[in-house]
């Protein structure tokens, strides 16, 4: 498609022990590497909660849903809490055709 | 040299000093006088234009303090330019010098130039290793010698591919040799070898073998054989003839051969190495090409399967059929036919061998399994203990069973994947409610299945988020979309089946406007016989 939007991932440490990271633009195929590797540098930091804010993502394929499905099985084997405290209709869908929802706690 | 004497005509008297002054003001001969002690007594304009040091009065410079024993002078470098130096000695200790600037060496340089940029232009333009070395081959007639011949290395069977071209002859010729053959050629195991040690590549000429060079060439009086430097091995080795009389390769010359070989052993192991590289992923690729729909009684299939279109990232998305056994001997299971569509997590030829091998492992698992709940769970452990990474898919599993009165009931399981539509007769569109995690992910998976009732004429459409995820509509940003999808169907009401998967197919690429498409898969399966209600 044109005018991609470039994929950035921003990681914050809210409180002490968590760290949100915060992704925008397209999480696809091209931009799956850059994403796991915050979430892999993220859970390398003796982690107790692991959060993320996809309220700003525009795009995300099969890729894209692994990096986040990675993030919360690595969270799970690290003991780490996993929570996505923010995410577009769009993506709320995608995780429901997925029947993960229930799985990754959305927000209300 | 010659002096006119004696003659009547006062024009024709001997030249007077001052005359001869001007001849070596004029002159284009740089001249330099100096008496015994080094002290220079003239030096006229075109000498102090190639040496701006020389003046009467002051000693020679030092590069003219050697005077040259050959009688032809010799060469030396001043102000970057190369300044051919005779001396003479005149008597009585004084010595005469003459300095030319030696031809200047553009013309070369601007030749190699032009051929580095014409190597540069005909051996980028092809993938294809033949070609590259074709290109090569005309390089070096255009630009060297008289024949030009590549070897490309040798395959598994000992023989040798050969590309040549003659200058004055219409294109490349090509031809295969027994290594053994070619091992005739001068120089040409050690260049196969990467062994380029020697002088250069020069070879003795004489030791040319008949199949080289094509009838009437006549003898050969020079010979180059260069390795093609390529990935650790060479890319096999080219050999450059001029004929005999024809002058011999130069310092000059041999570097542009080396350049050659050079560019030309990158080009075609390059070329090797994507052809390799395509060969691979077409075997892979393979396995994502959707079979043959097959007849089933009572119903009908279609289905179409677009790549995407990036090279190098074929996408993940399949579909498959799968009959029962025609005789199922005991202890394999009694089933209805099955089609399955599904999609796995990423692009290329990872997710090539991951799709064949959720196709396979499930064409194993229905000879013992035949519940499409159990198939995905069976499937999910699979998937789970797989050691390759982002083991993740999507699937719809949708057994058919005929059912009286041209009715399919479809058993379908989704796993993670976008719920079936279907079409019903009165041309509304429905989206099957069913839905369940996808696979590859968690160990305890959450499914819930359901039986469809198609009446005849009612279609079952399985597809792929690459349809509803087409980019591209008015503004070039807007998602397809199920809502577009479904309007889109419920305009197919009463289409034969083929009909209709092509029909949606077409809205969802003339969305794209040309756009960058990902995989789009549609499956559809419609009850009845009759393409119409």
């Amino acid at each position: 498609m044109q005018d991609t939007l470039p994929f950035q991932v921003e990681s914050l440490v809210s409180e002490p022990g968590a760290v949100r990271l915060v992704m925008t633009g397209e999480l696809d195929f091209g931009a799956a590497d850059e994403a796991s590797a915050a979430v892999d540098k993220a859970l390398a930091e003796d982690l107790r909660l692991l959060e993320l804010d996809l309220a700003g993502l525009k795009f995300i394929d099969s890729s894209g849903m692994a990096v986040l499905m990675n993030a919360y099985m690595g969270a799970g084997e690290c003991g780490a809490g996993f929570r996505i405290v923010a995410l577009t209709p769009y993506l709320r869908h995608l995780i429901e055709v997925v029947a993960l929802d229930d799985v990754l706690g959305l927000p209300d | 040299m010659k002096w006119a004497t004696g003659s009547a005509d006062p024009r024709h008297r001997a030249a007077s000093p001052d005359l001869m002054a001007a001849l070596l003001e004029r002159g284009g001969e740089g001249v330099v006088l100096c008496d015994a002690d080094g002290v220079v007594t003239l030096a006229n304009p075109a000498a102090v234009r190639l040496v701006p040091r020389l003046e009467p009065g002051l000693p020679l410079p030092a590069l003219l303090d050697v005077v040259p024993s050959a009688p032809e002078g010799r060469t030396v470098t001043y102000g970057g330019r190369e300044i051919r130096v005779r001396a003479e000695e005149l008597g009585e200790g004084r010595t005469a010098w003459y300095l030319t600037a030696e031809t200047p060496r553009e013309p070369q340089q601007t030749l190699r130039t032009k051929f580095l940029l014409e190597a540069a232009r005909r051996l980028s333009a092809s993938l294809n290793p033949h070609r590259c070395a074709r290109a090569a081959t005309e390089l070096g007639t255009d630009f060297l010698c008289d024949a030009a011949i590549v070897l490309l290395p040798p395959t598994a069977r000992r023989r040798m591919e050969w590309v040549r071209a003659v200058s004055g002859s219409s294109g490349p010729d090509e031809g295969v040799v027994s290594a053994a053959a070619a091992a005739e050629v001068p120089g040409l195991t050690d260049a196969l070898a990467g062994l380029r040690e020697d002088a250069a590549g020069r070879q003795d000429p004489a030791g040319t073998p008949d199949w080289l060079l094509p009838e009437g060439f006549g003898p050969v009086g020079h010979l180059l054989v260069l390795p093609l430097p390529g990935n650790a091995v060479p890319a096999g080795a080219i050999a450059l003839a001029r004929r005999a009389g024809r002058p011999p390769f130069g310092e000059d010359d041999q570097v542009m051969a080396r350049d050659l070989a050079t560019r030309a052993g990158a080009a075609i192991s390059a070329a090797s190495l994507f052809r390799e590289q395509s060969t691979v992923n077409a075997i892979l690729t393979g396995d994502l090409l959707p079979p043959d729909l097959p007849e089933i009684e009572g119903m009908r299939l279609a289905g179409r399967l677009r790549a995407s279109q990036q090279a190098g990232a074929i996408g993940g998305d399949f579909y498959d059929v799968y009959l029962p056994e025609a005789a199922p001997e005991s202890g394999i299971v009694h089933r209805p036919p099955l089609v399955i569509l599904g999609d796995v997590c990423g692009k290329g030829a990872r997710a090539a061998v991951l799709a064949g091998q959720v196709r396979h492992s499930l064409r194993t698992l229905l000879l013992l399994e035949s519940r499409p709940e159990r198939l995905l769970e069976l499937l999910n452990r699979s998937l789970l203990a797989s050691p390759s990474p982002n083991s993740y898919v999507t699937l719809i599993l949708a057994a058919l069973r005929s059912a009286p009165g041209d009715h399919v009931l479809v058993d379908l399981a989704v796993a993670g994947h976008p719920p079936p539509l279907v079409l019903r007769r009165d041309g509304t569109v429905e989206e099957v409610a069913v839905r369940g995690s996808l696979l590859g992910a968690l160990k305890k998976i959450s499914l819930w299945p359901v039986t469809l009732d198609l009446g005849p004429g009612e279609v079952c459409l399985l597809y792929s988020d690459g349809i509803t995820e087409a980019f591209g509509g008015p503004s070039g940003r807007e998602m397809f979309g199920e809502e577009r999808l479904k309007r889109a169907l419920a305009t197919c009401a009463g289409m034969p089946v083929d009909a209709l998967v092509e029909r949606l197919e077409q809205l969802s690429t003339e969305w794209l406007r040309g756009g960058q498409q990902d995989d789009r898969a549609l499956l559809a399966v419609r009850a009845g016989r009759g393409t119409s209600r």
